[in-house]
């Protein structure tokens, strides 16, 4: 496998590429994106939320995407770490009602692991962290990923990705309960039916995740697959975007339509607004 | 000394302010006097904030076009009822032409507020990014480029300020309505009992007053730290090189 040596603009740094790899993975998430909005353009159709095969679809994107982004070890050590982490705090969550609150899950979103979470739930997770990981980088120093600071910038940029992750739940956990009935709370909270409690396990769940990873990252190099255009580093955060355009079109009860183009929009517009800044804007 | 000194004291300034309207609002048994005082305050603390960090004439066209645009939009929606129905109780204070004298006050020192953050978030500055903000000519003759381009850039700037300042909205409407009776909704369906179109409308003066004082931030002087060091990572980060690097530094 011949490397070519690039200087790529985006990371400011030297970085080996193939062209050939490049482009299988740029064609790769072109189809992924299309399969993805194919999907849910299919299921709005026929009437249906299309959160199952929307998970599918752009989780397995955002692992290319990662792939691409940061390179094999990092990408899979996210993956994981964001797989097996969610999975056992949703399990304890279940099993105990500590860190979420009381619930359960219906059959609505089957197949489960271990009989308690569904299959999608990690996936779900990771397929918003990661982009809200690159938000919180984005609007922090510009790039899309790469750099910890020590121990303080990595306790931020953890925060803001998990504040921009947890936005997108204010819209999403009271349509999967009251319209998909994917889960039931025991106890009725006061937002909208979910107890603040979720919120905060969320919260802390996604802090967690995101914290670990920045604290493993500078054990693996950044090792970009391929060129980092401006479009390409964007693909995420059209998923992102997605979810955030959905939510004035699906919330229920209706009042939770007014909430994610504030919450999932503000941190979105920021860091696309990084992103494309003009150099002599600045 | 003198600077270190005047930093100081905005840090108790702001901090102050609030956390004084918060001790009323705890103690003292009359809520409504709170309001206002803590109203009239926060404005206060913003607008020494804004002669601090923007200048006096920056702070001044910001705070007329805030307090000015908000009061006569209010009035313009109570008196049509264009935008959607409402009325303001006694809650708030004195009113003129059924708008509370503190409403375009709270206007202001929030949106300055968001307009600060939106700054932050999007070029890593306080202050709005100097191609787009400073004094045309100078700028046009030094950097080689015709003046006034990049209006696109203020349109994305000021709907995130809009986005930013109405995200308080969602607590504020509904606590403010529920709680307090500052405010009543004839038709009270929406969002907890706000309607929808509340929020719409909340966008879109805080986005007129934000394009305003973009357009018009770029004929006043410029702010008495803007291409210093003051801030550290001011201007996007700019290094030896960048464009713009080579600016002199008109104050000095």
């Amino acid at each position: 496998m011949k490397l070519h040596t690039h200087f790529d603009e985006h990371l400011e740094r030297e970085i080996q590429i193939n062209p050939v790899l490049e482009t299988l993975f740029i064609i790769a998430m072109a189809l992924l994106l299309a399969a993805h909005l194919g999907v849910l353009g299919f299921q709005i159709r026929v009437g249906k939320l299309p959160f199952q095969p929307m998970t599918f679809t752009f989780s397995l994107l955002v692992l290319v995407h990662a792939v691409y982004l940061t390179g094999w070890r990092r990408a899979f050590s996210f993956f994981a770490l964001t797989l097996g982490i969610s999975f056992l705090m949703e399990y304890l969550g279940v099993k105990t009602g500590l860190i979420f609150g009381s619930y359960h899950y219906t059959d609505a979103l089957n197949p489960k692991v271990l009989g308690t979470v569904p299959l999608v739930i990690p996936l779900a997770y990771f397929m918003v962290l990661y982009p809200s990981r690159m938000l919180a980088d984005l609007i922090t120093w510009g790039k899309a990923a790469g750099l910890t600071k020590g121990i303080l910038w990595s306790l931020w940029t953890s925060l803001l990705a998990a504040l921009a992750m947890t936005a997108w739940d204010l819209g999403m956990d009271p349509v999967m309960v009251h319209e998909v009935k994917a889960w039931v709370w025991h106890t009725p909270g006061p937002y909208f039916g979910i107890p603040i409690h979720n919120f905060v396990g969320w919260f802390g769940t996604t802090f967690l995740i995101a914290l670990c990873a920045e604290l493993l990252e500078p054990r693996m190099e950044l090792r970009p697959l391929g060129r980092l255009h401006r479009g390409v580093i964007t693909l995420p955060l059209v998923g992102y975007g997605l979810l955030c355009v959905g939510g004035p079109f699906v919330g229920v009860p209706t009042d939770t339509r007014l909430v994610l183009p504030f919450t999932m929009g503000i941190p979105l517009i920021a860091g696309l607004m990084r992103l494309y800044q003009p150099s002599r804007i600045a | 000394m003198k600077r270190s000194g005047n930093t100081l004291a905005l840090w108790a300034l702001l901090p102050g302010a609030g956390l004084i309207s918060w001790a009323l609002w705890a103690f003292v048994p009359e809520a409504r006097f709170a309001l206002i005082f803590g109203n009239v305050l926060m404005a206060f603390a913003a607008i020494v904030h804004a002669s601090w960090l923007l200048g006096w004439r920056r702070a001044l066209a910001f705070f007329l076009l805030a307090d000015g645009l908000s009061f006569l939009l209010e009035a313009l929606s109570l008196a049509t009822g264009l935008a959607t129905p409402y009325h303001y109780t006694a809650v708030l204070g004195p009113r003129f032409l059924g708008v509370p004298l503190v409403v375009p006050l709270g206007w202001f020192s929030m949106l300055y507020a968001s307009h600060t953050v939106v700054n932050l978030m999007v070029g890593g500055s306080p202050l709005s990014p100097r191609g787009l903000s400073q004094n045309p000519r100078p700028h046009a003759r030094v950097l080689g480029q015709a003046p006034r381009r990049g209006g696109w850039w203020l349109l994305l700037m000021a709907t995130l300020t809009a986005l930013v300042m109405t995200a308080w909205d969602l607590t504020l409407d509904p606590f403010m309505v529920r709680k307090i009776g500052a405010w009543v909704w004839e038709r009270p369906v929406g969002f907890l009992g706000i309607p929808f179109a509340n929020f719409v409308n909340w966008v879109e003066v805080a986005f007129i007053i934000a394009i305003s004082f973009r357009l018009v931030e770029r004929d006043l002087a410029e702010p008495p730290y803007a291409g210093g060091q003051r801030f550290g990572v001011a201007h996007g980060d700019c290094q030896p090189g960048c464009p713009g690097a080579d600016l002199p530094d008109e104050r000095s």
